[in-house]
């Protein structure tokens, strides 16, 4: 393989919880004329290429998940407190750390916002883009790559963007 | 067949009536909020590869000796017809090129996928530790480990740039734990050998 080119700027990430979940680990970058879905499957990277001049529409839709996430972790703090039953300073402390990591991931669910499900489409393919997902990430997405693709496709007359 | 954006949960069509719009809308189906950004292309007829029978004189696809060429790969210099020509962006390449290419990962546009090492030497690792089986096949997973992380530092080549942290980590891991277990089979077999003193 040639070597590595830095054509490539990483634009997106799932977080980092999608380290420890295999297949969740995706990224987005962007190149000259393309993006560039890089997703991890344990031990293989694959990559989806969508050129701008290909790319036919970005579809975005609400999803509940955040709320679900927030739910679970809601209920895991009183779980959490369970340990404290039992009398005993190691159990004082896992009690704490399980605790403070819910607490921690609930607040981190919360700043992130909404969750979405985004997907790109083009004549040949449809992948999903989870890298975007959150409210704040996608529209810094939108904003970022939707100029590129228009400036792309402007040579098609502007009529044909409908409505 | 003209192109149409789909509802990313129901997979519905949307109608022009979804697109672009700037705010989301019900999906008809399935009653989703739906945000939809059409592009120009969208309204782009999709299939529409040209494929014309060859007239004498003409020159012909290399792979379809009735149809007419309409373009050359880029990768080879054949002679392709419509149905033959695969877009990547501004470049054509024909089906060939596409399949040598990705073997040989040879040009950067068509590579598609690449293993990733350093995952497989710390899963290697990790799997044995979880297992139990490091107690009993301990020297040789990390002797695995070692020379996993040696392939991957030479060999590990992604399209998009990876730090060596994870290889570095695996390297150390390895190391220790094979020290360790020579280490004690040392310990073990020494008080065995045979004194001649």
């Amino acid at each position: 393989m040639p070597d590595i080119i830095s054509a490539y700027r990483k634009i997106a990430a799932t977080s980092w919880f999608s380290r420890f979940l295999p297949g969740m680990r995706s990224s987005i970058y962007l190149a000259d004329d393309h993006l560039l879905l890089a997703t991890q499957m344990i031990i293989f990277e694959k990559y989806h290429r969508f050129f701008f001049s290909d790319i036919e529409a970005i579809t975005a839709a609400k999803s509940n998940r955040w709320l679900w996430a927030s739910v679970a972790w809601v209920v895991s703090i009183p779980l959490g407190m369970l340990w404290y039953l039992a009398r005993n300073n190691w159990c004082y402390l896992v009690g704490a750390c399980w605790i403070f990591i819910a607490g921690s991931i609930l607040i981190w669910n919360w700043l992130a916002g909404p969750t979405y499900v985004v997907k790109i489409q083009t004549a040949a393919q449809t992948r999903r883009l989870k890298a975007v997902e959150r409210a704040g990430k996608y529209q810094a997405f939108s904003a970022m790559v939707v100029p590129l693709i228009m400036a792309e496709q402007q040579p098609n007359p502007v009529s044909a963007i409908a409505p | 067949m003209k192109g149409g954006a789909f509802c990313p949960l129901c997979n519905r069509l949307l109608g022009p009536e979804f697109w672009n719009s700037g705010q989301f809308q019900a999906c008809p189906a399935c009653s989703a909020q739906v945000m939809t950004i059409a592009f120009p292309t969208i309204n782009v007829p999709s299939g529409t590869s040209s494929i014309v029978a060859c007239e004498t004189g003409e020159s012909s696809c290399f792979f379809h000796a009735n149809n007419r060429a309409e373009t050359i790969c880029d990768g080879c210099g054949r002679f392709l017809c419509g149905l033959c020509s695969i877009n990547f962006g501004q470049r054509r390449f024909c089906p060939d090129c596409i399949y040598r290419s990705r073997r040989q990962k040879s040009d950067l546009l068509l590579i598609d996928q690449a293993v990733l090492f350093d995952n497989i030497a710390i899963a290697v690792l990790a799997l044995s530790v979880l297992t139990l089986s490091y107690l009993i096949l301990g020297l040789f997973v990390s002797l695995l480990t070692v020379c996993m992380a040696f392939v991957g530092w030479k060999y590990q080549r992604t399209l998009v740039r990876r730090s060596r942290f994870r290889l570095g980590f695996a390297l150390i891991l390895g190391l220790i734990g094979a020290s360790i277990w020579i280490l004690l089979l040392l310990l073990l077999l020494i008080p065995a050998l045979p004194r001649y003193a």
